[in-house]
């Protein structure tokens, strides 16, 4: 393997070509990052490009949908006879993945909190990660509780997120168990239960027979505007590939009506390294990359310019506990190297990163959360997407997402870098201070002091300042801003858009028939 | 060579992960009109339960079972197929276990690890596939009469089917007497009570101490 890991003052404004840009401020208010990590080479994503189109071309992707495969047919790839395998074409690829827009901007249907998506590596947002079935829960004396999440966890969760100034956008969190296997469209309360709550940009946990309540829900929220909703989606859908290479019907329908509606879709790959992908991270990113490439171009055949995202929670495989950790360092590599794939491609990205594999917010989740974030946002992902996730991404946990939500500014101040210039050198200001003297009261200590990393949780001083103060360790200070935060807390939909929201939601009950 | 130096030699093919030399061993039995039925008990069973001892023990991981199960069934498809040609009987070990992956459902991995763990511990495993409807799943019990049957669903939008599956199996009167067994990884053992299935497992070796409990 040929991993380079050179830390160079860079912006990927085109992959190969290498531009110095000054820290500034864009759309969502994200900083622009300074420093790259560069896990791969150029040579090294040419050669993960060219065996990807190998695959897609030589071997092919099984795609379920008949239509789907039609569509892809008649725009020149083959079907291999009797099966539902597509061998791809690379011409149509490369034509496909080059319509996919570069950059968008994500809205928030009340304005508050619209993003950029990028794929230069210059604007990384961060979210929570998706979609969990459980929920740990802190009693604030020491005593976790991991139970079943509920449909109030979504609310509870999207109150939170809300209120986390770093979280840019919201992932449907956890699935509604206490609701499986009513006669209800579960997917749909969830919907209703987020945007209640928050108006960040919100990628849901789609189902397509509901696909058009959701884009109803959508536009309700925009006050029944149809047009605009269609041109301005506070909504991203997504779907998982299977791996290896397989495409499921649920994905190009989810992909289809995206397209039909003007939602970004995200191409998920959930690749594990050594069972359902090659045990070599180079082979598992030739799969990653292949599948999200097909997954792509299937978006882009059904509406060209479509905004698609590149997502992989494709991870590694610890045959010792036989789990897929993504708290592991193979997770924060494959992560980084999709980072930069999603460039080379000019398609924003979301990327695994500040999810662990703890059973609670400990050491273990700190740690493991840290490193990958870290990783990934050096990486130039454009979106970060794990705070708040333990447990190998089935247990959500409050506590968590608070504390990453004080962590992510503290990567971010990283992802700055330091300043080198004359002004910044301060040879002036060292010389009129001089030997033996402080710069405490210097111009620049009294006004730049508030650019400083400034954590709200994360305790600072020493013991006996700590101990006046409140004496409170990390977690249960977490647990007191959670508390805070859902005794505050306001519903964020108006209460017209509310009562809408609420009748599309009977509408989506009255359909199902379990 | 002799009864025992075959069955020496399967077993030794399932220990070295060797799916060539099992193929040849089965096919050197037939020739010599072994008995097939002690090459599969004595041999290729006896390998893999060994394996199986191994993995248990953590000294040996799922792919080198996977990679044992492999040259397993690669002599043992050989045997079945000219034992059925005899019509000589295999035995049922400790009975006939229907698994798939649920209907709407393409994973198959963890379900087909949950399979090969299954037969190590001697059961007689069918395995339907995956994405397998569940009106074909309620005709392969009709058919086949196991004692136990487990789904697995990889996702939320699918295990509802396991339910659906639940409520088929009463409705067909096919119930009684049968294990029912879920996974994958949205389940939970609040879900396998909340839809009456007996068993919940959350890994592969979880089902096996389980279903042998439940057996």
């Amino acid at each position: 393997m040929n991993y380079r890991l050179t830390t160079q003052l860079v912006f990927y404004i085109e992959y190969s070509i290498t531009t110095i840009k000054h820290i500034e401020k864009s759309i969502g208010g994200e900083i622009i990052q300074p420093i790259g990590v560069k896990i791969l080479s150029n040579e090294d994503i040419s050669r993960i490009d060219q065996t990807s189109i190998r695959i897609l071309s030589e071997i092919g992707i099984s795609v379920a949908d008949e239509n789907t495969r039609k569509l892809l047919e008649n725009n020149g790839c083959d079907i291999v006879p009797n099966t539902n395998v597509v061998r791809f074409s690379e011409h149509l690829v490369r034509d496909m993945v080059s319509k996919a827009p570069s950059k968008f901007e994500m809205k928030s249907y009340d304005g508050k909190h619209d993003l950029m998506m990028t794929s230069d590596g210059s604007n990384v947002n961060f979210g929570n990660l998706g979609i969990g079935t459980r929920v740990c829960d802190y009693d604030g004396n020491g005593h976790y509780e991991t139970r079943d999440a509920r449909l109030d966890d979504s609310r509870r969760i999207a109150s939170v997120v809300e209120s986390c100034d770093s979280l840019g956008y919201i992932t449907q969190p956890v699935s509604a168990m206490d609701l499986m296997g009513t006669e209800c469209a579960r997917t749909v309360h969830e919907v209703e239960a987020v945007i209640s709550n928050t108006s960040k940009p919100y990628l849901l946990d789609p189902v397509p027979a509901f696909m058009d309540d959701y884009f109803d829900i959508m536009k309700a929220c925009y006050g029944g505007d149809d047009e605009y909703s269609r041109k301005n989606s506070c909504f991203l859908m997504g779907s998982c590939t299977s791996s290896p290479l397989q495409l499921d019907t649920p994905f190009c329908e989810l992909s289809r009506k995206s397209a039909e509606y003007g939602f970004p879709f995200m191409t998920m790959t959930m690749a594990m390294a050594g069972t359902t992908s090659p045990m070599d991270l180079a082979g598992t990113l030739a799969v990653h990359n292949a599948e999200g490439l097909a997954g792509i171009t299937i978006t882009q055949l059904y509406n060209p310019g479509n905004k698609c995202l590149y997502g992989s929670c494709t991870t590694g495989f610890d045959f010792r506990s036989n789990t897929a950790p993504f708290g592991s360092p193979e997770n924060a590599l494959i992560s980084a190297c999709n980072s930069q794939l999603a460039q080379f491609y000019k398609i924003p990205s979301v990327n695994s990163g500040g999810i662990c594999d703890s059973k609670c917010p400990d050491f273990q989740a700190a740690a493991e959360s840290t490193l990958n974030s870290m990783l990934v946002a050096l990486s130039g992902a454009s979106n970060v997407f794990g705070s708040g996730m333990i447990e190998l991404g089935m247990t959500f946990s409050l506590e968590q997402a608070v504390m990453m939500n004080d962590l992510i500014p503290l990567i971010r101040k990283v992802a700055s870098g330091v300043e080198v210039n004359d002004d910044t050198l301060s040879f002036d200001r060292i010389k009129e201070i001089g030997i033996g003297g402080d710069f405490i009261a210097s111009p620049e200590s009294m006004t730049k002091m508030f650019d400083c990393s400034n954590p709200l949780i994360f305790d600072r001083n020493m013991f006996d300042e700590w101990k006046s103060q409140s004496g409170k360790y990390t977690i249960d200070v977490a647990h007191d801003r959670v508390e805070e935060i859902l005794k505050s807390s306001q519903p964020t939909l108006n209460k017209s858009a509310a009562e809408e929201v609420s009748k599309i939601v009977k509408k989506a009950d009255s359909k199902v028939k379990v | 060579m002799s009864q025992e130096e075959i069955n020496a030699k399967a077993k030794q093919a399932v220990l070295k992960y060797d799916a060539k030399g099992a193929k040849e061993v089965a096919e050197q039995a037939i020739a010599e009109k072994l008995d097939l039925v002690a090459v599969i008990n004595e041999g290729f069973t006896a390998g893999i339960q060994e394996v199986g001892e191994l993995f248990e023990a953590k000294k040996l991981y799922l792919p080198h079972i996977m990679a044992a199960a492999n040259a397993m069934n690669a002599g043992v498809d050989i045997l079945t197929a000219e034992i059925g040609k005899t019509g000589a009987d295999t035995g049922e070990g400790l009975g006939k276990f229907l698994i798939c992956t649920i209907e709407g459902d393409i994973h198959s991995i963890g379900k087909d690890i949950v399979a090969i763990m299954l037969k190590v511990a001697g059961f007689d495993v069918i395995n339907l596939g995956r994405d397998v409807a569940v009106k074909d799943i309620i005709a392969s019990c009709k058919a086949e009469k196991p004692k136990a049957l487990g789904t697995s669903a990889l996702m939320t939008s699918t295990m509802i089917n396991q339910k659906v599956l639940e409520e088929m199996l009463r409705a067909e009167g096919i119930r009684d007497g049968l294990i029912t067994n879920v996974g994958g990884a949205p389940t939970t053992q609040q879900w396998a009570e909340e839809i009456g299935a007996d068993v919940y497992s959350e890994n592969a070796l979880d089902c096996v101490a389980k279903m042998r409990a439940a057996i």
